[in-house]
């Protein structure tokens, strides 16, 4: 027994748990015989003999003794295991159940002895900071994306400050004042408004509703009857506008122009002044009918003109004359549209302007401002002025036509008379000199040329042509309808001579007629020359073609002294450059006159430019290889680039003419050279083995011997660099801004230099780019609170994220739950173990 | 004579209206430009220049203590609030944009250890060396009453105090680090590890439950506020008087050294620090990270405050005054644009926290132009003359030459330490990095 007591504090417990069952197997065998107990017995006593026999030991009392009643120190022999007290009875098959209890005992695994407290308090600790390490770990992705932010702003929790769209903002709107209220009611509860589903508001369908049937028949066929006659006219129109014959057209205005001249007779027996009015309304229109028709680039030669201007520059001039016509009879006036610029803004402007054109363009030279980009300020180019003293001119030869038709009615009235006079006359010639008059009319009718103002210009030959065909169709015409035709040609030749024959019929004049002859009379004096010109290359036509083209060159460069200019503003220097070569070419008999001039003037500009080749920086072929290969097809194509380049370079040669910078250049290389340059030592010494004084110089044989020639360096690197001076010196000034150790962020010399290369400012960089790379890497703004990082927020957005995409992480927040349960306490979870492993 | 002239399309330089920008033709091909970097290298000269002209950081002082400023710190929701304790026991409560003190109490008996705000901004705790917890009510204005809303009488004197981020819990510390239920009079927990008085403690406001503790035992302590017992303890060579954790950076905190030196560390590594910001000349008393987590305020037993990026070994910038004394305390504002430091003698200061920087409004060039100038210094701040002219900081005579001196002894050590290692026994001297050697253990 005494052996039993020495026993492990483990197995103490065990005992305790399994006492009660070695307990019960006693009690239920009460009836154990005593022989049975008496071998158990000694059994026991001959174990004890044994260990007794094996150790006899000597120990100390204390170390075998603790003061509390048991010791940790035993030998491994004096233990004694469960195992050898129970071999007994393995050889025994009465105590099956004991057996079986022994055996799970044996198998379960026993808890450790509680460690000391210091021991233990450490172990909670190491596990709850590797708990908090783990957890406070989430923030590593965050803090790594924010030291690596090209820019963070701050607060880095930014408000929402987006905009609520009308729609929102409508569905929220209240009606609360009185006012809006009203305004409500009468839009949501009104007859009259309408609605988003319904074609009709309530008050529409009622009035509807309230129509009687037949009412609305007779409305519907009163429409119905509007709209035929509409598509009906509609389908006249249409089909008279798709007429062609010119024929059909000059009569059908004609009617409409009786019919007005019928409804102004019946005015002006009403109501004159309406009649005057009406009169002066047609006076105007009229000429300014004449304006646009004229020059319009839409007639029959015009067109010819434009076909035959890329061969021949006359015809170009020609057209240009015209399109210029135009363009200058339908121009705005300046004046008019200066007034639209507004108050201190354009004065400014104004004044910017004026302030940059003088420091630009002191004497006027600069082309680009000679273009009436501003029109006030801009020195008009001459030819404008004139045009538009043409223009006044013709606006009061217009005026003047306008006073007299209305003022001086008698005067009127004699040229009605006479009008109406021929007209008779011609009737009664008719069926006798139809043919006759027919070639009268087209060879000299002033009111034919008149008629065909354009046709006037047109080239000795083609005027030939055209006329012979024109005549042949007029005949044909004729053929089928002679009155007409005859009565046609009759107010359309009127004769001066014949003119004196009065007639009282002034009612029946037509109010073109009427114009025609105002015009004609006018007209009259100017044309007779050039009719008889005409007549006169008519007849001479077969012999001389180029003379009559000549003359016919002579009248035209006569027309275009007049309007040369266009208003349009040039853009291009090629532009200019390209007017002045047409200008030349077009005028070819004043530039035969002006070139003599001209080369009188550019021959001194020539000369005064002295420029000595061997000091200009020559432009070897390689730069031009080095640019674009578009370049090097410019200066293939034409001398004009490089005329252009070389009066560039001339240009810059007069600038710099008194400078002589490449001289001195040249100088300073030289001298930079020398300095370089080592030098021989001269070690003479005079006087030494030979006469000396004042005047006598060392002998040139001793020279040569005593004087340390240096070597020959290798040749400067910059000896075939014509316009570079390469120091090959150190540069000590240049060394003291020189970084001596690379940076620690950079790898290596050529990336830091690359760094240091790259320009950062917008001189060098586009706006957008340069504000991209100076964005500050902190933005703060003065006076708002920047929060510490919040947890729940951060955390949340990156939650929202990861449920997008995969499910990262959703597994540590019960874990971290688990560890710091166990952090809390140590033994509660050892105890869940075991009583796990007892189930 | 006809002579031709250079000319130019006025479309081309001209604007349409006065509200236009100028028109500025430019050719950005770099064939055109061969001067590049030497013209941003003048620009960036220019700009250190600059820098060093407009560099005039002192806005003003606040004063009105009668006794030395012991702590301030900021009001947690409004820029113009600051608090203040005295060595004499007043608090004080300033408006900085009028510079003026908007009440004082006299809140303890003897100095005042500890001040700090709840987040909400309306109530206000202090402790002093009377062993009193006090809590005030503060208005919107910065008004506090007489008396004070609570007072607590505690078993030990109060080193410090500090307010949990969010929930209404607070922290003190003394003889342990107290953690306290703003309803309740006594601690809802206590921690101990062995025998300790601790000076200092933080609570971190991004992870809001772990508090750092700096003990007067040299060992820097860290505590989550839900546990039983402290997490970790780290010993330095000299003692720590200041922790303060990183905004923006939940596991990275700082300490203040008395050994002139501040510690970077890393939560979760603390055997060896992350970074040594060394300038000082004399022990660190109290440092404030600024809010954009970017860099740290220290405030020096020499008599001035210096500036440390994070990430770097040495100040960018050193604030100092004839007339300032050894500071106690400082603090960075909310905004990231100003400073506070409380010193010795009795005065509040206030600085810019970038002394260059032009506060108020920036027109749109402006803003561009300087940041510009920040570009060019960055791009050029290697070179020479630019480094010189930027790092040149005037300092104090005393500074100066104990910094000079301190070279002098650590290059000696240094020399020492190198000499010991060519002369003995390969293997027996160990080479320790200088973030190493100042770091005794770290102890579970």
């Amino acid at each position: 027994m005494e052996s039993l007591l020495v026993t492990t504090v483990e197995e103490d417990d065990d005992d305790d748990e399994i006492q009660p069952n070695l307990m019960d197997d006693e009690s239920s065998d009460e009836d154990v015989d005593d022989e049975h107990h008496a071998s158990l017995l000694s059994s026991i006593t001959s174990l004890t003999d044994q260990k007794n026999k094996n150790t006899q030991q000597r120990t100390v009392a204390s170390a075998d003794v603790s003061e509390y009643g048991f010791s940790k120190l035993y030998e491994k022999d004096s233990q004694v295991n469960l195992s050898e007290l129970v071999s007994s009875l393995n050889s025994s098959t009465s105590a099956g159940k004991l057996k079986k209890n022994i055996k799970t005992i044996e198998q379960e695994k026993v808890a450790d002895v509680p460690l000391v407290k210091p021991q233990q308090e450490r172990l909670t600790r190491s596990i709850a900071y590797q708990a908090k390490t783990e957890e406070i770990s989430k923030w590593q992705p965050l803090v790594r994306k924010n030291r690596k932010a090209e820019q963070l702003t701050f607060p880095l929790q930014q408000p929402n400050l987006s905009l609520r769209t009308s729609d929102e903002m409508t569905k929220r709107f209240q009606a609360r004042t009185p006012l809006e209220r009203e305004i409500a009611m009468l839009l949501h509860g009104s007859d009259y408004v309408e609605k988003q589903t319904k074609m009709l508001t309530p008050a529409e369908e009622r009035a509807l509703k309230a129509m009687s049937l037949e009412e609305a028949k007779e409305r519907r066929a009163e429409l119905n009857k509007y709209r035929a006659l509409m598509t009906y006219s509609e389908a006249k129109f249409r089909r008279q506008k798709k007429i062609k014959s010119k024929r059909f057209h000059k009569i059908l205005r004609k009617e409409k122009l009786k019919k007005e001249e019928k409804e102004l007779d019946v005015l002006q027996k009403t109501d004159p002044e309406s009649y005057l009015e009406k009169i002066e309304y047609a006076d105007r229109a009229r000429v300014e009918e004449r304006m646009s028709l004229k020059h319009r680039g839409g007639s029959k030669f015009a067109r010819k003109k434009m076909m035959y201007a890329r061969y021949d520059p006359l015809a170009r001039q020609a057209v240009q004359d015209m399109i210029e016509k135009n363009k200058e009879l339908t121009k705005k006036h300046y004046e008019s549209s200066e007034d639209d610029s507004d108050g201190d803004v354009s004065m400014d402007e104004d004044a910017e302007f004026r302030m940059l054109s003088a420091a630009l363009d002191t004497k006027g030279d600069n082309p680009w401002m000679k273009a009436p980009t501003k029109s006030s300020d801009f020195v008009r180019p001459k030819k404008i002025t004139q045009v538009k003293k043409n223009t006044e001119a013709s606006d009061s030869e217009e005026e003047e036509v306008l006073t007299f038709h209305p003022d001086n009615m008698n005067t009127d009235k004699n040229l009605l008379e006479l009008e109406a006079q021929r007209q008779k006359k011609l009737k009664l010639k008719n069926k006798t000199q139809k043919v006759e008059v027919f070639d009268m009319s087209n060879i000299d009718s002033p009111g034919k040329e008149q008629q065909d103002l354009d046709e006037d210009k047109v080239d000795g030959d083609e005027n030939d042509e055209l006329e012979k065909k024109l005549s042949e169709s007029l005949k044909k015409e004729e053929l089928v309808t002679p009155g007409k035709k005859s009565r046609k040609k009759k107010k359309k030749t009127p004769k001066i001579g014949e003119d004196k024959m009065a007639d009282v019929d002034e009612d029946k004049k037509d109010v073109e007629d009427l114009f025609d002859i105002l015009e004609n009379v006018e007209k009259h004096q100017a044309k007779k020359k050039k009719t008889k010109k005409e007549i006169k290359l008519k007849e001479n036509s077969k012999s001389s073609v180029e003379s009559k083209k000549e003359e016919n060159c002579e009248l035209e460069v006569n027309d275009d002294e007049e309007l040369c200019h266009s208003m349009t503003r040039k853009r291009t220097m090629e532009e200019y450059e390209s007017n002045w070569v047409e200008e030349e070419d077009i005028t070819p008999a004043k530039v035969k006159k002006q070139e003599n001039s001209e080369e009188s003037s550019q021959a001194p500009n020539i000369k005064m430019v002295s420029i000595d080749p061997k000091k200009l920086f020559t432009i070897g072929p390689e730069v031009i290889k080095s640019t674009d290969g578009a370049e090097i097809v410019t200066n293939e194509d034409g001398d004009n680039m490089l005329d252009v380049e070389e009066e560039q370079r001339m240009t810059i040669a007069q600038a710099f003419a008194d400078d002589d910078v490449i001289e001195e250049f040249k100088l300073e290389k030289r001298e930079i050279a020398d300095q370089d340059k080592p030098k021989d030592i001269d070690l003479v010494l005079p006087g030494w083995g030979e006469w000396g004084g004042a005047d006598i110089e060392p002998s040139r044989r001793k020279k040569k011997r005593f004087t340390i020639r240096q070597k020959n360096r290798a040749k400067r690197k910059d000896s075939k660099m014509a316009n570079v001076i390469l120091h090959e010196k150190k540069d000590e000034a240049v060394a003291q801004h020189q970084v001596k150790q690379l940076p620690r962020q950079f790898l290596n010399t050529k990336q830091f230099e690359q760094s240091i290369s790259q320009p950062i400012g917008n001189t060098w960089n586009p706006e957008k780019a340069f504000h991209r790379m100076i964005q500050p890497k902190v933005v703060t703004q003065l006076g708002s609170i920047i929060k510490p990082m919040d947890k729940e927020e951060m955390f949340k957005k990156q939650k929202l994220d990861k449920t997008a995409g995969g499910d990262f992480n959703k597994n540590e927040p019960k874990k971290n739950q688990d560890k710091s349960e166990s952090r809390k306490d140590i033994k509660n979870i050892k105890k869940k173990v075991i009583n796990r492993k007892r189930k | 004579m006809k002579i031709k002239c250079l000319s130019r399309n006025p479309d081309d330089f001209l604007r349409e209206t006065k509200r236009d920008i100028h028109k500025v033709p430019r050719n950005y091909d770099p064939k055109l430009h061969p001067f590049e970097a030497p013209r941003e290298y003048v620009r960036a000269l220019n700009a250190a220049k600059l820098e060093r002209v407009f560099a005039k950081p002192f806005l003003g002082s606040l004063d009105g203590h009668r006794d030395s400023v012991s702590v301030i710190r900021k009001h947690p929701t409004s820029l113009s609030l600051l608090l203040s304790g005295a060595y004499d026991g007043e608090v004080r409560v300033w408006n900085i944009t009028k510079r003026n003190c908007v009440k004082s109490v006299q809140a303890h008996d003897g100095l005042v250890n500890g001040v700090c705000g709840h987040p909400n901004g309306e109530y206000i705790f202090s402790v002093g060396a009377d062993k009193q917890i006090k809590q005030w009510n503060i208005t919107v204005e910065g008004d506090i009453q007489d008396q004070p809303k609570s007072t607590i009488l505690g078993r030990s004197v109060f080193q410090d105090i500090d307010h949990h981020g969010k929930d209404n819990f607070y922290a003190t510390c003394g003889a342990g680090v107290n953690i306290w239920d703003e309803e309740r009079t006594e601690p809802i927990r206590y921690f101990t590890w062995g025998v300790d008085s601790i000076h200092h403690v933080k609570f971190n406001p991004v992870e809001t439950n772990i508090l750092g503790a700096a003990a007067s035992d040299r060992s820097i302590l860290l505590y989550d506020m839900r546990g039983s017992t402290p997490l970790r303890k780290v010993i330095l060579k000299l003692r720590s008087n200041a922790i303060s954790w990183n905004p923006m950076e939940a596991f990275i905190f700082t300490v203040a050294n008395e050994d002139y030196n501040c510690y970077t560390f890393d939560m979760r590594k603390l055997s060896i620090p992350l970074n040594v910001h060394r300038d000082h000349v004399a022990a660190v008393m109290d440092l404030d990270y600024s809010p954009t987590g970017k860099e740290f305020v220290t405030a020096g037993y020499d008599h001035c405050l210096r500036i440390f990026k994070l990430d770097q070994g040495h100040s960018r910038e050193v604030y100092h005054t004839k007339r300032m004394h050894r500071v106690h305390t400082v603090c960075w504002s909310l905004d990231d644009k100003y400073i506070m430091s409380g010193s010795e003698e009795m005065n509040i200061r206030l600085w810019k926290a970038r002394a260059w920087e032009k506060l108020g409004t920036l027109k749109s060039r402006e803003s561009t132009a300087l940041q510009y100038n920040d570009k060019l210094k960055n791009k050029f701040g290697n070179h020479p003359q630019v480094r010189r002219i930027l790092k040149h900081r005037h300092v104090s005579k005393m500074i100066f030459h104990n910094t000079r001196e301190i070279r002098k002894i650590r290059e000696a050590a240094k020399k020492r330490e190198q000499n010991r290692m060519e002369n003995s026994k390969i293997g027996t001297v160990q080479y320790t990095s200088e973030r190493e050697s100042h770091v005794i253990g770290e102890k579970e």
